[in-house]
Order: C-alpha cells, then sequence, then structure tokens
C-alpha cells in the first residue's frame, strides 16, 4: 500500500462520496454514467455531450487501436467501454477505490476490460501503457488539509507513477477541476462554499490549481494542449440538477431527504463555481519526456 | 409559478439577505451592490433557493453575480414572473 505521506483520498473517503448508490447517480446520470464535465456543442445531449468529452480524451492520449491503456479514476466505465467497443482497444485496465463502480463494471460484462480496486500508487502493471487518460479523479489526488509542499509532492509523485508505467512516445489525457485563478487558495479554503463542499461532499479532497499540475509534470511530461472549459462543466451540473430534481421522489426513496437536499446545494454552489470562475475545468493533454 | 409582485419579492430578499447576513432587515439597502455584504456563494445559492419557493420556478444560482443588487435582482425576477 502507498505510505500515508503521499495519500490521497481515503477509500473510505471515496465511497462515502461515489458508493452512495448505483441506482440514485444513475438517475440524474446519463446513461453512460458518466460523472465529470462534458464537452457540449450546441443541441446536444447530456449523452452526447459526455461521448464527445470521451472521444475528446481518446483521441488526445492517442488511443485508438492501442493494445493497452489505462483509465486512472475509471468511474463507471464509461471510458473504457468506448475504448473496447468503439476505438479498437485490445486491453483497457481502469483504477477506482469504489467497490459499487467496480462491480457496475463487472456486471456490463465487457470483453478486453479489467477494473481494478486499487489507487494508481499501488498498482503494478506486468507491461507499459501506450496510453493514459485520466478524467475527474486528479482532484481527489491531495487532501484539504495537505500544505502547498506536501500537495506538489503529491502530484509529482503521480507523474512519475505515470511516467514510469506509460511507454516512450505515450500520452496521457488529464482532465480536472481546480480552484480558479481569481482567489487565492487561502480565500477559497475559507469560504462556506468551500467547507462545505469539503466536509459533507468531497472528504479528504482538495482540487488543484492550474499552475500546480503543470509544475508537477515538468521534466517528466511536456503539455502539449490545455483549455479551461469551465463553462461547459457549468452546464453540465445545471443538466444534472434538472435530471435530478425531475427524478425527486425515486432519489430521496433510494437515498433519503438529506442526501438529496445535499447533493442539490452542492451541484447549485457547483454551477455558481464554474460560472462565476470559483472554479475551472482544465483539459490538458501531455506528452511523456524521454525514452 | 407563483405570481409575485416586485416588491414582494424585493422584500423577501431584505430579509433573507439578512438572515444570511445576520443583520436586521433594516439595516439592508436594496440598492447597496451584494459586493458591499461580502455575498458569498453559500449565501448566492441559499437566496437563489428561498426566490425559487417564492416563486415557484427553478433559478440559476448565479443570477445573484449576474444582477448584483437586491433592486437588479427583484427587477428581473418580476419581469420573468
Amino acid at each position: 500500500m502507498m505510505s500515508d505521506s503521499m495519500a490521497g483520498a481515503s477509500r473510505e473517503a471515496i465511497e462515502h462520496h461515489y458508493d452512495i448508490s448505483n441506482d440514485f447517480y444513475a438517475l440524474w446520470l446519463d446513461s453512460t454514467m458518466t460523472y465529470s464535465g462534458a464537452l457540449w456543442k450546441e443541441g446536444d445531449s447530456l449523452r452526447d455531450a459526455q461521448i464527445r468529452k470521451i472521444d475528446h480524451h481518446i483521441f488526445a492520449a492517442k488511443a485508438q487501436a492501442r493494445t493497452r491503456v489505462l483509465d486512472i479514476g475509471c468511474g463507471w466505465g464509461g471510458v473504457m467501454k468506448r475504448l473496447t467497443t468503439e476505438s479498437g482497444v485490445s486491453h483497457a485496465v481502469g483504477l477506482t477505490l469504489s467497490q459499487n463502480q467496480a462491480l457496475w463494471i463487472a456486471e456490463m460484462n465487457l470483453s478486453h476490460v479489467e477494473v481494478r480496486v486499487e489507487s494508481w500508487a499501488d498498482h503494478v502493471p506486468s507491461q507499459c501503457y501506450d496510453a493514459m487518460i485520466s478524467i475527474g479523479a486528479f482532484e481527489h489526488f491531495a487532501r484539504f488539509t495537505d500544505s502547498d509542499e506536501s500537495r506538489l509532492a503529491k502530484y509529482r509523485a503521480f507523474f512519475s507513477w505515470c511516467h514510469q508505467y506509460l511507454a516512450p512516445g505515450g500520452r496521457l489525457s488529464l482532465q480536472t477541476f481546480a480552484y480558479g485563478s481569481r482567489a487565492t487558495r487561502e480565500k477559497s479554503h475559507s469560504s462556506r462554499a468551500t467547507r462545505f463542499l469539503a466536509n459533507e461532499i468531497f472528504r479528504e479532497t482538495d482540487p488543484p490549481q492550474f499552475d500546480e499540475v503543470v509544475r508537477a509534470a515538468n521534466t517528466r511530461f511536456e503539455l502539449e494542449s490545455a483549455s479551461n472549459d469551465r463553462l461547459g462543466y457549468a452546464q453540465t451540473c445545471t443538466e444534472w440538477l434538472r435530471r435530478l430534481r425531475n427524478r425527486a421522489d425515486e432519489a430521496r426513496s433510494l437515498v433519503g431527504d438529506e442526501v438529496v437536499s445535499r447533493y442539490q446545494k452542492y451541484l447549485q454552489l457547483s454551477i455558481f463555481a464554474f460560472e462565476t470562475g470559483q472554479l475551472e475545468l482544465w483539459r490538458m493533454t501531455f506528452s511523456r519526456i524521454g525514452d | 409559478m407563483i405570481k409575485r409582485s416586485v416588491e414582494e419579492i424585493r422584500q423577501r430578499l431584505v430579509e433573507e439577505l439578512a438572515k444570511e447576513l445576520e443583520l436586521a432587515p433594516g439595516e439592508i439597502s436594496p440598492t447597496e451592490p451584494f459586493d458591499r455584504y461580502g455575498l458569498d456563494s453559500m449565501a448566492a445559492v441559499n437566496l437563489t433557493l428561498s426566490m425559487e419557493t417564492l416563486l415557484g420556478r427553478e433559478l440559476s444560482p448565479s443570477l445573484p453575480f449576474k444582477y448584483r443588487s437586491i433592486e437588479a435582482l427583484a427587477s428581473h425576477l418580476g419581469k420573468l414572473n
């Protein structure tokens, strides 16, 4: 197991959020069960925009038709399904800390897909991967209580690990939300909204700032492209909130009033944060440096 | 949707903002920008929630960021209504 000094959110903290109930998430996520900011074009349904986002990462990582592709923080398996059913990938491996997500993926009976309940830090593959994708996991790699130095050290450890297990010439396509550049981390930390999110929604989790991600990758990965699609995440959260409200009675019967109210508040705070720039949503393409 | 006058909306916004800021309603000026009161995102979301209840319709939580005083927000919500 990874040492505590390198730990991001624990398995218990991840389960607190992601293992509430697969059926609850299925009420308001799209049919691919994708739980991260979508890439919208005019006229898209939520599902269209999620698939466009997944395809963006597959293309950016040059994962099409590759032999071995890793999805770090694989959620309910939407990326692995797309990789192996539409993109000609021979073997997709997904890492998650959520037992419920792993069970969901196992029940899909997908060929060429392997899901592991394991942190990247504990994953020792027998061979290198040809491409790596990580969507909505980086947010969990550091804890709210970490110092700036310890957070950066954890991020560096992640990029070192990716460098070790990504084949020469390989690419990593990363998506993470981040604190916006309009306020200092200290100011963001002191807000009631951040404390609510840290205590009630995403325990042991503290998102990065964009420049920290770039600095942590230095000497191991070249940043090829980066775009901030915060309004796309606001639109995604707006759609999730609309869907959750439409199915509120079913949601309450699955998880209770308190959880449904908490999730509505979390989605509203997220909409506000992404619309106003308190949070950003970064899609970044990295190419591995060296042989 | 529930029909409300701009005055009713303004009144409720004053009450809700006073509650958020732990002030007396008389200390809230409808024309003062929200920024002057240090309105944070939690307060903005709570204001929006109270307006959703008052008007019986869904609203964007960032409305207090776009309409930056009680007067501006009440006027906008009055038109929607």
